[in-house]
């Protein structure tokens, strides 16, 4: 009786999965397991003044015309796919493969030793809390772009891998994550580098919506491990310049003579840094497409070490404590709006830097400087295929610490009041670089209208004047004996490219 | 004579050189009763299309000479009703029109590429006659859409690609009523 009925049962579960596996069958649309996008931008600069192919130096004047080839695909493929109406776990990886070389667009090219495999990842929901995607590999979380500069002052966990939780619905999208950066920021001289962090988002409404996010990076003190961050006790009569000039040792020998045997050893400490990050988004009003305020404030990781030679001997310093405050602001807005419908758009946008190393109040650098930048992008549709783009950037970046670049052709001998700093704590002989650029052509959008509408094909011509001289991308002269053979005569302020450019997203 | 030629080669470049074809339009006018479905891609889910779809498919069908015959069902008993074959018999059975088309839309949010927010988007679309259920023409249709901005979502990611996709549609509609006598 009992195995009558247990067969009755199996008999009846064997029909139900039947049923349900031709329910599966008839389902709606079909996708395929496997999928794959990416972007591409390739171009040809012809440059008759010797640059190598960008109008300026980076993209703070806006990245068309000053930005080289990239490309990268991203590929997805479903593990298990989401069955609509069930709490079936579904998973996927992704994995994504970039760089920035291709045949006859750059010097290596298409070596494929410029490409990277960036990101790969497992996605996967309906794992233990309900409406929860976990992410398990690298971490990257963007609130979003400045397209005109190509930049993510708002990008959370770029250099993580670990786990996230991400909570998502119509007003709320929130993520916790988990991870180690040492990797990324040491490379082959691996530390742990613990990371924690969140990221809010809140859509108020329909036109308005904000968020917040902050990482912490945490990398613990390891006695025994050289590669972990140490200090090493510096002479007393060594500064912050001798760091820059490599003659700590130096000094160390001055004050003990004969004891090159007893430099310090370093003691092991911990390291911290962090980014904070803010967003505020509001748009869909009136001619107003989007407008978008990203802001960062950030305290960069600590480098680990530096090495000296003194002697005829190598010395490793420790420099955690020479390069742990290093402090950046860096605010960026970008607004989009449609003039005439169909027939203008408009894109604008503001970037402001504030950097500073409170370590370094000697050497002009990077870490301590100040940029503003406004670029404002005009795009009109002669037909939904064929249009005009014009763009214009101002921008200026002053340095903190004195001199850092080359105002004329012979300024390589000469920094403040005309003497040369040969020992190295300034460069040239200007301490502010003020940049225009005008750019303009002809641009075929094959999928019709829209600023940043892609794929495009476009024909540009961009001109560039900056205070600095030779202010591009250029390998005019690298040593001395060069200078003689290819010295230059007179100053060039004024540098013109033209383009036959791609780019696009799939 | 060298200026004109000046203002002669940005006129041709704007508007193309490439005549576009004439779309076949069938001689008469014939009633097409459409639905448009979007599904949940993970909750059992069905809601109305976007108004861009809507309008360009319908647009695809004005130039062939179709009728739209727009059906306004209750978009809810697709929820539960999920296959593309009961769900256009049930189109057949509220409408008199000789021609069926069930257009049934999915998104999928893909990730972040380069500071854009990718989309898959999918379009399964099922042509018919009223009275050959049976023999009902299906074909699907995958297109991108890369999204500006992240607040962007399945709606927005389904109206960007909505003429590119209606283009597909109309194609297949060409190829449908090729050779029958309507």
């Amino acid at each position: 009786m009992l195995r009558h009925r247990l067969a009755r049962l199996l008999q009846a579960l064997a029909l139900l999965s039947i049923t349900l596996l031709t329910i599966a069958a008839q389902a709606e649309v079909k996708r395929d397991r496997f999928s794959v996008g990416g972007y591409f931008r390739i171009m040809a600069r012809p440059d008759f003044q010797g640059g190598e192919s960008r109008l300026g130096l980076w993209n703070l004047y806006g990245r068309l015309l000053n930005e080289g080839p990239w490309g990268a695909l991203q590929m997805r493929y479903d593990m298990l796919q989401p069955s609509p109406g069930t709490n079936d776990v579904w998973a996927n990886v992704q994995l994504r493969i970039e760089g920035g070389s291709f045949a006859n667009a750059e010097g290596r090219n298409g070596n494929l030793g410029a490409f990277a495999a960036t990101q790969l990842y497992v996605e996967a929901g309906n794992i233990l809390l309900s409406g929860v995607t976990w992410r398990f590999g690298t971490l990257n979380y963007e609130y979003g772009d400045l397209g005109l500069y190509d930049m993510r002052p708002a990008q959370l966990f770029f250099e993580t891998l670990g786990v996230s939780g991400r909570l998502q619905n119509d007003n709320l999208d929130l993520l916790l994550g988990f991870g180690d950066s040492g990797f990324f920021v040491h490379g082959t001289e691996y530390s742990t580098i613990l990371t924690v962090g969140a990221a809010l988002r809140w859509r108020v409404a329909r036109q308005f919506e904000l968020g917040v996010g902050g990482q912490l990076l945490y990398e613990p003190a390891v006695r025994g491990n050289r590669f972990a961050p140490h200090v090493t006790p510096l002479p007393e009569n060594a500064t912050y310049q001798d760091f820059v000039r490599g003659e700590i040792v130096k000094r160390f020998l001055e004050l003990n003579p004969g004891a090159a045997d007893q430099f310090p050893d370093p003691e092991p400490v911990a390291a911290l840094s962090y980014k904070l990050v803010a967003y505020l988004g509001f748009g869909n009003l009136g001619p107003l497409t989007w407008n978008n305020l990203f802001a960062n404030f950030l305290r960069r990781h600590p480098e680990t070490r530096k090495t000296e030679q003194e002697g005829g001997r190598e010395y490793t310093i420790f420099v955690k404590e020479l390069t742990d405050e290093r402090y950046e602001l860096n605010i960026g807005n970008e607004m989009q709006l449609t003039l005439i419908k169909n027939r203008l758009d408009l894109a604008w946008g503001v970037m402001f830097g504030y950097h500073v190393n409170r370590d370094n109040e000697v050497a002009a650098g990077e870490d301590n400087r100040i940029f503003y930048s406004t670029v404002l992008r005009l795009q009109t549709y002669l037909s939904e295929r064929v249009h005009l783009l014009a763009e214009g950037s101002i921008a200026q970046e002053r340095s903190l610490n004195g001199n850092l670049w080359r105002g004329h052709f012979d300024s390589v001998f000469t920094s403040s009041a005309g003497r040369a700093d040969a020992r190295g704590l300034e460069f040239g002989d200007i301490d502010t670089r003020n940049t225009w650029q005008i750019k303009g052509g002809v641009v075929l959008n094959p999928t019709g209208v829209g600023i940043f509408t892609r794929p495009s094909l476009r024909l540009l011509v961009g001109v560039q004047h900056s205070n600095m001289h030779n202010a591009f991308g250029n390998s005019f002269v690298e040593t001395l004996d060069q200078f003689d053979a290819f010295r230059e005569q007179s100053d060039r302020h004024l540098h013109g490219v033209v383009a036959i450019e791609t780019e696009g997203w799939f | 004579m060298r200026c004109r030629q000046l203002l002669l080669l940005p006129t041709l470049v704007a508007f193309g050189c490439i005549k576009p074809l004439p779309t076949q339009r069938l001689a008469t006018p014939v009633d097409v009763a459409t639905l448009l479905v979007h599904d949940d891609i993970y909750q059992n889910r069905a809601f109305t299309a976007t108004d861009e779809l809507s309008s360009a498919i319908s647009e695809a069908l004005r130039q062939r000479n179709l009728v739209d015959k727009l059906r306004k069902l209750d978009i809810k008993q697709f929820s539960r009703l999920r296959d593309s074959a009961r769900r256009l018999k049930r189109l057949g059975s509220e409408s008199n029109a000789p021609l069926l088309m069930l257009v049934e839309s999915q998104a999928r949010y893909y990730g972040e590429i380069r500071g854009r927010f990718r989309w898959n988007v999918y379009l399964k679309v099922t042509l018919s006659e009223r009275t050959q259920l049976d023999s009902a023409v299906t074909e699907q249709f995958e297109q991108a859409a890369i999204m500006p901005f992240a607040h962007q979502k399945e709606a927005d990611a389904i109206s960007s690609v909505a003429k590119v996709m209606a283009r597909q549609v109309g194609t297949m509609i060409d190829q449908f009523l090729a050779g029958r006598a309507l």
